[in-house]
């Protein structure tokens, strides 16, 4: 290794790393979304590679303003992987402009499908629902230890991410890409789904107030008959038809809310529910 | 239950402080992290002194709007807005969940539709932004990129949050003691219902398999018949997940270990 190598130290990367998720979701817009950000989270590192070229400094900013837009703290790992083209890059190395902007292009869709799935939609979904099922139970230690979990895992993987994808390189994107990585997420689903099955138990309420005459005998209610075939029969219909809306009728959420604040009035008002 | 000025303030403040345009390490202090609906009802209980009851109309109202988020920038609701001013204002009449979920609705995509129009005008920060990149000048760029659009932003979201919910507790408490008790009770049977749409749109995402219904309901009779607490269920849940990760794979190579 020569004498005036430049090397970005871990100091750098923390720099680029806070900006970057600090401020990744401020200047937002819709034509070229993170942009701004994401050339800012860049900018420290870029001034300690060209520390006396003002032009070249000029010349790289400008091409990180390009369009970017993927998932916080997944997207971590593409800032290691930059930070890392960008240091080889300045110290000769031939990495034309057009290879860091496709790394970034090609990587950003993918991570951001990791990233929103994995992290917001299994890891949150996990650590919220022990969260809600002792909040249900009135314990105020739910929302503490959701904050305290999520907050805690989120910066170590975005960290993580972050020094794996620095010291790898492009070499990271075969690890993203494994089978390893789809393993966890079939694993991660797993989990979430069962978790999901208690909180609907726990959330999803409806009984009825029905009751049947059969011949000759006092009347029976409905509610006890469903019971004593399954408990929480009601909730779960209830569940399986909003899925259905959902994911089959494409209904929006927002519809979805409304036909159910009718439906359960509506119920209520027959004396139904 | 009244709000006073400093309540109001504070419950204002907590809520800008969770929009995603506020420095909360992005999305995972602010919008994932307090913005949650059962944190950030958590957080209106505290203030205004009954703790229990602001949890538990969160946590309602975070089942209703469970995996909320904004793919690709395009936010259906905002739950951190909706959160905050729908608690505060539903504790302020008489603490009913139903008539927070009521409240959430409105105040929601008002939220996103704010975030939409943010977004829109950032495209102009964007091009400035550009000029200065072109001469190096990162100083500008983060006063006219950063600094001003996040302060302009969240007093906006200030400014619109803080009357909602300072004069809105006002008439809340009102409406609650004019509603009949059919209404009342109606509310109540919508509230059991709507954390329905919550689960249904995480099944949505989740379920790409038939074979995965199995652990959803797995997961309901073990709380609903068995009992079974969330985190034993959760771990019971990861033994399952690991052995059968270990029978799929028997015979590859790469193990979870390789992602080291």
């Amino acid at each position: 290794m020569s004498e005036n190598m430049k090397k970005l130290t871990n100091a750098d990367l923390r720099k680029s790393w806070l900006i970057w998720l600090n401020f990744c979701c401020l200047s937002n817009n819709w034509e070229r979304m993170q942009n701004i950000d994401w050339a800012l989270a860049m900018a420290p590192s870029l001034r300690k590679l060209y520390p006396n070229d003002d032009a070249a400094f000029a010349e790289r900013l400008t091409a990180h303003m390009e369009f970017f837009n993927t998932q916080p703290t997944v997207g971590c790992a593409i800032l290691g992987i930059v930070n890392a083209m960008e240091e080889e890059k300045a110290n000769g190395k031939d990495i034309p402009s057009e290879a860091i902007s496709s790394i970034k292009s090609s990587m950003m869709g993918p991570l951001a499908g990791i990233g929103d799935s994995v992290m917001n939609s299994l890891i949150e979904v996990i650590l919220m629902s022990i969260a809600m099922t002792m909040a249900y139970q009135g314990n105020v230690l739910g929302p503490i230890l959701y904050m305290i979990a999520w907050v805690a895992v989120s910066l170590f993987v975005s960290w993580y991410l972050m020094r794996r994808g620095y010291e790898l390189g492009v070499d990271s994107i075969s690890v993203l890409s494994s089978n390893a990585m789809a393993r966890l997420v079939e694993g991660l689903t797993d989990v979430g789904l069962v978790v999901i099955g208690g909180l609907t138990a726990t959330y999803v309420a409806l009984s009825t107030s029905l009751e049947i005459s059969v011949v000759d005998a006092d009347s029976t209610a409905v509610q006890g008959v469903l019971d004593g075939i399954m408990p929480g029969l009601l909730p779960l219909g209830v569940t399986l038809l909003s899925y259905w809306l959902l994911a089959k009728k494409k209904v929006s959420p927002m519809a979805l809310i409304l036909i159910l604040f009718v439906v359960g009035t509506v119920l209520s008002l027959l004396g139904i529910c | 239950m009244q709000i006073t000025f400093v309540q109001a303030v504070l419950i204002t403040l907590f809520s800008v402080f969770s929009n995603l345009m506020f420095p909360l390490f992005g999305d995972i202090g602010g919008y994932f992290g307090i913005g949650r609906p059962l944190v950030a009802g958590t957080i209106v209980g505290a203030i205004l002194g009954d703790i229990k009851t602001g949890m538990l109309i969160g946590a309602t109202l975070n089942a209703v709007y469970m995996n909320s988020q904004a793919v690709g920038n395009v936010m259906s609701s905002d739950v951190t807005m909706a959160g905050y001013t729908a608690t505060a204002l539903a504790m302020a009449g008489g603490s009913d969940t139903a008539m927070a979920l009521a409240l959430s609705i409105p105040i929601g995509i008002f939220g996103a539709l704010l975030f939409t129009a943010q977004n829109a005008v950032c495209v102009f920060v964007s091009h400035w932004c550009d000029k200065y990149a072109e001469k190096g000048d990162t100083r500008s760029m983060w006063i006219f990129g950063i600094i001003i659009p996040a302060i302009i932003f969240n007093a906006i979201r200030f400014l619109t949050t803080f009357p909602v919910i300072y004069y809105g507790a006002q008439y809340s408490s009102a409406i609650e003691a004019w509603m009949p008790e059919a209404v009342t009770n109606a509310m109540g049977v919508v509230g059991g219902i709507l954390p329905a749409v919550g689960m249904a749109l995480l099944l949505k995402v989740m379920v790409t398999k038939p074979s995965h219904w199995c652990f959803f309901l797995f997961g309901f009779i073990a709380y609903a018949v068995l009992g079974i607490g969330s985190v034993p269920l959760t771990i019971l849940a990861i033994v399952v997940a690991i052995i059968l990760d270990e029978l799929r794979n028997k015979n590859s190579d790469d193990t979870l270990e390789s992602l080291e």
